[in-house]
């Protein structure tokens, strides 16, 4: 559905800015009807590609396909649903009006725009607010109305750009469902976010981009299985030895409850076991943590920071 | 077509919104406390002196309205980021350009629509009877305006707000000078009238490079003289149907050319 | 309650402002109110000015037509009542005073026929006004014949212009041809033929009482109407033909055209 070849991407400098390269070259494809979630740090270039894959920006060199069209032509992009990264809006119109412009925009006739609007506002519990200027919006609000543009043609490739970012709880909960909703109804899905935990619950894949570079493409339990090589050790305390006693030995570890748990790797259980025993701690529990897709994340990125710092 | 009705309308509603009805009334004002002390000033030619100013003030209005809302069309949006919802849609960027155009140019038409019946209002109670030249000036009015908003809009494209306005306001002003200068120098204006100062400028002028460049400025600049019947409503003459069809035909031209360059600008831009 | 103070708080911020404003520049400049000399200095050409106007000449015209006017009741349209040994007496600018007042006058129609040459009036009212016999005749027929240059369409400053070449100047060819051509100017009303006509065979008296009746049926303003009805009164009264002659006749040895010539 969505394909980058070799994508790059330099912002031109200027008098007084230096030239800011944002993509370096990434490739991948989103196959129809999938869930990917696009992650990265601060300034991978997310927005950036996203940006480029709207036809907004143009790339410096490669290209972006939609279903094999350039996204430049018009008519590629009245598949997509888009949701820019700062819900930015026509802030005097209301939130009915510019749902109408929206429609009009992608060519919908006027009886199915008051529909779906009725439906999006009615969903995204903007009903209240469906005369009120999007001037008077709260941030969370315009996140919505947002959501209700980029869904208003019911589009086959949905583009959000932090699609959770200025949400309540169940303002989040309501992103999934329709993220799911989309899934099941056979809709192609990119978005960027920061939340993975959200990133778990509904996407099929996540690319990970870092520095402009691709770093990982692959299913969620593919990504957790990089981290599996660590085990986590927790040690009580006993009349022989109190927790501080044992946190000062091993400090790397963190308190959970009135017990310190240590994240070891496999080589060095054996020993620490040993060591933790000898001093008079007990052991409670030693267990293979399926590595939350944060810190799996996390570490990728710290890793390709520090191998960027090296190089 | 129905994208480019889209954005013009949205433009079109959005300057509305921006409390232009105020400078309708401030218009009306100026008008009509002219026309109260006219008679006094002018002996006799009170209607003369208010169908000027109503037709000097409309212009001022217009290019206010331009300055402040047209020169910032494109930038604006650019610099909101309002603009990417819109080019995300199933449109082509010229349809936003022209768009934003035609919505300016509906305004500008209901501004001087709206101005014009004001002005005929506040000049029936002086004898004045609305004529045909005072429509025809008033169109002129129109499409001065038109010229500024298409060179306003080109401007808007290429730099920030507050430059786009001072870089129109420059150009149009150097339209209107150009005229003035190439009257002035070719002979046009009585000589007797010019100061020392100002022959050896005209004499400079004739002899050279000041020359060429106003021949060139000539056809870049907007010469809005074409579309000036000022001097004919003031002075009761009929405006010949051949200059208005003509100045029509330059205004429209000029402005088409305006857009399409902006358009082509636009197209090679990145928004985001 | 509340808002009213607030009101009327910054409502006295201008008022106190422009009083201080009214008072401080009166005594520097005396722009307020306008303190009408009768030597002027003139900054921009007509040419600068017309070349400023952004498309506005008429209304650049306009402005110099008012503050000729202005200049015109502040000097020569200016009679002062005085009271010279228990009587009212009405006097105006003498001697030299009307020389320059005169001159002036006549450089602002100028400048001001230089920006919008087909502005009728105020050639038209200008020379009427320089025609009285206490101001200028001759810069009166210069500006009327300027006007008539500069504006050959108009039927008013061909009459005008033709009537006082007869009257002032007793050139009866220039005035035929004149009279002629106005009546060939689109909107020329029908007396114009018959003013023609009597050009020819009328005595003067005749002739004057048509001229000025029509004229003072077509006026718009009073100062138009005073001054009409003051040609009328004489002829009523028996001075002269047109009331000019003599005043011209007296005057033009001393007024050579030379002083008049050099207006920028
Ligand atoms: N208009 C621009 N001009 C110059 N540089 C830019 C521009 N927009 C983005 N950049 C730079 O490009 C890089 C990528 O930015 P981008 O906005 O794509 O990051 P991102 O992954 O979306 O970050 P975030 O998670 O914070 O939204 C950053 O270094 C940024 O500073
Ligand atoms: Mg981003």
């Amino acid at each position: 559905m969505v394909t980058f070849e070799d994508v790059k991407k330099t912002y031109p400098g200027g008098l007084e800015r230096r030239a800011v390269r944002a993509l370096n070259g990434i490739t991948f494809t989103v196959e129809p009807g999938e869930v990917v979630a696009y992650v990265g740090p601060n300034g991978a270039g997310k927005t950036t590609s996203i940006n480029i894959l709207l036809g907004l920006l143009r790339p410096s060199s490669g290209r972006v396909t939609v279903g094999g069209h350039l996204p430049t032509e018009a008519s590629t992009r009245a598949r997509i649903g888009y949701l820019p990264e700062r819900p930015y809006f026509y802030e005097q119109l209301s939130a009915v009006e510019f749902l109408r412009l929206c429609g009009k925009l992608s060519g919908l006739e006027a009886r199915r725009i008051a529909q779906r609007t009725d439906e999006l506002l009615d969903r995204l519990a903007l009903s209240e607010a469906r005369h009120r200027r999007l001037r008077h919006f709260s941030r969370g609000m315009l996140q919505r109305i947002g959501l209700a543009q980029a869904l208003l043609h019911d589009p086959d490739l949905l583009v959000l750009d932090e699609p959770m970012s200025g949400l309540d709880p169940i303002g989040r909960q309501l992103v999934r469902e329709m993220l799911g909703e989309a899934k099941t109804r056979g809709k192609t899905v990119l978005y960027s976010s920061h939340i993975l935990a959200d990133a778990e619950l509904v996407a099929d894949r996540a690319a990970v981009l870092v520095g402009g570079e691709l770093k990982a493409l692959a299913s969620l339990g593919e990504l957790r299985a990089v981290s599996g090589d660590r085990l986590e050790l927790v040690l009580g305390p006993t009349p022989r030895v109190t927790r501080e006693e044992i946190a000062q030995r091993w400090p790397e570890g963190r308190a959970v409850g009135n017990d310190w748990a240590l994240s070891v790797d496999e080589g060095s259980l054996q020993l620490i076991i040993t060591q933790a025993i000898s001093r008079g701690a007990r052991i409670v529990q030693v267990l293979r943590p399926q590595a939350p897709l944060e810190e799996t994340l996390i570490r990728l990125m710290r890793q390709s920071t520090e191998k960027g710092g090296n190089a | 077509m129905n994208a480019l009705r889209a954005i013009a309308v949205h433009c079109f509603t959005d300057i509305l919104r921006s409390r232009i009805l105020y400078s309708i009334v401030a218009y009306a004002a100026v008008v009509m406390l002219v026309a109260v002390l006219a008679g006094e000033w002018t002996l006799g030619e009170e209607v003369r002196l208010v169908t000027d100013l109503g037709l000097g003030a409309m212009l001022l209005f217009g290019l206010l309205l331009v300055l402040t809302r047209g020169a910032e069309t494109i930038s604006r949006e650019v610099e909101r980021k309002t603009v990417r919802v819109m080019l995300a849609r199933p449109i082509e960027r010229w349809h936003f350009v022209v768009g934003s155009y035609l919505g300016m140019a509906m305004v500008l038409l209901l501004l001087v629509a709206a101005l014009l019946a004001v002005l005929v209002v506040a000049l029936l109670p002086m004898g004045g009877s609305p004529s045909w030249t005072l429509a025809v000036a008033s169109w002129g009015v129109f499409l001065e305006l038109l010229m500024v908003a298409a060179v306003a809009l080109l401007a808007s494209n290429l730099s920030s707000p507050v430059l786009a306005t001072l870089l129109t306001l420059l150009v149009v002003f150097a339209g209107h000078l150009a005229t003035g200068l190439r009257a002035w120098m070719d002979g046009g204006a009585d000589i007797e009238h010019l100061s020392p100062a100002e022959r050896e400028l005209a004499a400079a002028y004739q002899a050279g490079p000041l020359n060429v460049g106003l021949r060139l400025g000539y056809y870049v600049l907007p010469i809005v003289a074409h579309v000036n019947f000022k001097t004919e409503v003031a002075n009761a003459l009929p405006v010949p149907v051949m200059r208005l069809i003509l100045g029509t035909a330059y205004a429209l031209v000029y402005s088409g050319i305006m857009v399409l360059v902006a358009t082509a600008v636009f197209r090679r831009r990145d928004v985001s | 309650m509340k808002t009213g103070m607030f009101a009327v708080r910054w409502a006295v911020v201008p008022v106190v402002l422009a009083v201080l404003l009214v008072t401080l520049d009166r005594e520097a400049t005396g722009w307020w109110p306008p303190r009408y000399t009768l030597e002027r200095q003139v900054q921009a050409s007509p040419a600068m000015l017309s070349m400023l106007s952004f498309g506005l000449r008429p209304l650049v015209a306009d402005y110099l037509w008012i503050d000729a006017v202005q200049y015109f009741g502040h000097t020569l349209g200016r009679h002062v009542h005085d009271l010279v040994d228990g009587r009212i007496v009405e006097r105006g600018l003498t001697g030299a005073d009307v020389r320059v007042a005169s001159r002036v006058f006549h450089l602002l129609i100028k400048r001001l026929l230089a920006v919008d040459p087909l502005f009728v009036r105020p050639p038209m009212l200008g020379a009427m006004f320089l025609m009285d016999p206490h101001a200028d005749p001759a810069l009166g027929m210069d500006i009327l014949q300027t006007g008539a240059r500069k504006n050959p369409g108009s039927w008013q400053l061909r009459l005008w212009n033709g009537f006082y070449s007869y009257a002032l100047l007793r050139d009866k060819e220039t005035a035929r041809r004149e009279l002629m051509a106005a009546t060939a100017c689109p909107g020329c009303p029908s007396y114009v033929a018959d003013v023609r006509l009597l050009l020819e065979t009328a005595p003067d008296t005749v002739l004057a009482r048509v001229f000025w009746s029509r004229a003072y049926g077509e006026a718009r303003t009073e100062e138009e109407r005073v001054y009409l009805q003051q040609r009328l009164d004489e002829l009523d009264e028996g001075i002269g033909g047109f009331g000019l002659e003599h005043r011209h006749e007296h005057e033009h040895h001393d007024h050579d055209e030379a002083h008049v010539a050099p207006v920028r």
